[in-house]
């Protein structure tokens, strides 16, 4: 009867984490999507700050104006453009990754099991082993990428507020030399605050690979046992 | 089909990020000149190609309130409230990969830096601006002005040029 229980409660983990390699999957395809946003918002505010700093130049700029990108003096209303587009950008791609997620089926293998031992065989028996491996290969490679792409727009995230926040009290036009070091501090920022989530979320996909192979290796010896039972 | 997209996209944003290194803006400076000690001189330098606009403010302040500015063309004036002059240098040429460097007393410009304002101090203006002293330095491709101010004041500059 324990033993039962045992093979219920392993296929149980098995199915979860096939789950959760199902989500990091799908959260990396979605990321290639907010990807393509993020690029595609970053070209138009280029093209803007580039007009921008043409018309200043040409035209004139504001005196004592805001410097908030790339050194251009800028005015308020193209500033918070700017900044609106890109914030806007980035809350629009998490949204769109978040509605990917909801579509997202899991944990409908749950009914099956509460049937016990025989819904667990025939979860396994209907699994198709290939495709699940394949998806757990490209799973790893998928949160790889998912956890460049999340450093980059955290550090995205980080650089706006830090140029934003001490642009408004005034602080850029005292120390404007302080921008440059930005990006770096940015990036050395999110790197330090996520180190914790991105090191358990890697060591949590290697712990998963290992349950799987050996779940596969479960499998394996239980059709051999169920094939024995028969002959 | 989204990869090939994505690739694209990554293709022009690599297209279109450079432009931004066409624009040259020196951080704004303020600078304090002293009525005792000689001229102060605000030095504009620039590579030909550069499409310069500079703006300087001279607020006179001290017991006298006021200040001599002396232009690139010899025109002087005294001021004694705030006064603003915005310089706009058009580009003479476009853009050409022969970048000329200089250094000098007060300018350093080079192809990574066409555009270039400093503050000179405890000068004396003659030299920069007397009959026999070009103000262009005697390199092809790079202008020198300089704006002589004798006083007390507080000088602000505020630049920006973009290479065309």
């Amino acid at each position: 009867m324990s033993d039962e229980k045992a093979v219920v409660e392993r296929v149980g983990e098995l199915m979860g984490t096939l789950d959760d390699v199902r989500r990091y999957r799908e959260v990396a395809y979605a990321m290639v999507d907010f990807l393509g946003i993020v690029i595609a918002l970053t070209i138009v505010v280029i093209l803007i700050a580039f007009f921008q700093g043409l018309y200043d130049v040409v035209a004139g700029f504001p005196l004592n104006g805001a410097i908030l990108l790339f050194g251009i003096p800028e005015s308020a209303s193209v500033s918070l453009l700017v900044v609106i587009i890109e914030l806007g950008g980035i809350l629009g791609g998490m949204l769109w990754v978040s509605r990917r997620l909801g579509r997202l089926k899991q944990g409908e293998w749950r009914k099956t099991l509460e049937e016990g031992v025989p819904g667990a065989v025939k979860l396994l028996s209907e699994m198709d082993w290939e495709e699940q491996l394949s998806i757990v290969d490209t799973a790893r490679v998928a949160y790889l990428f998912y956890a460049l792409v999340k450093t980059a727009l955290y550090s995205v995230l980080a650089y706006l507020l830090l140029l934003v926040v001490p642009g408004l009290l005034g602080l850029w036009f005292i120390a404007p030399s302080g921008q440059y070091f930005l990006v770096p501090f940015s990036v050395v920022l999110v790197l330090i605050v996520t180190k914790k989530s991105l090191q358990n979320g890697f060591a949590r996909l290697r712990s998963l690979n290992l349950l799987f192979w050996d779940l596969r290796g479960f499998y394996s010896d239980f059709k051999r046992a169920e094939f024995i039972n028969k002959a | 089909m989204k990869f090939r997209l994505l690739l694209v996209l990554i293709l022009i944003l690599i297209l279109v990020a450079p432009t931004l290194a066409l624009f040259h803006a020196p951080p704004p400076s303020v600078y304090q000149t002293t009525a005792s000690g000689g001229s102060s001189v605000v030095v504009i330098a620039r590579e030909d190609y550069v499409y310069a606009r500079v703006v300087v403010t001279i607020q006179p302040d001290g017991l006298n309130q006021t200040a001599a500015i002396t232009f690139p063309n010899g025109t002087a004036v005294t001021i004694t409230n705030k006064w603003t002059e915005t310089i706009v240098l058009p580009n003479t040429i476009y853009f050409s990969p022969e970048n000329n460097g200089i250094d000098g007393p007060g300018y350093h410009v080079y192809g990574s830096q066409p555009l270039d304002v400093e503050f000179l101090s405890g000068q004396n203006a003659t030299n920069f601006l007397g009959p026999f002293q070009p103000s262009q330095v005697p390199v092809k491709g790079i202008d020198v002005y300089y704006i002589a101010i004798d006083g007390q004041a507080m000088v602000t500059t505020q630049v920006l040029g973009v290479s065309l």
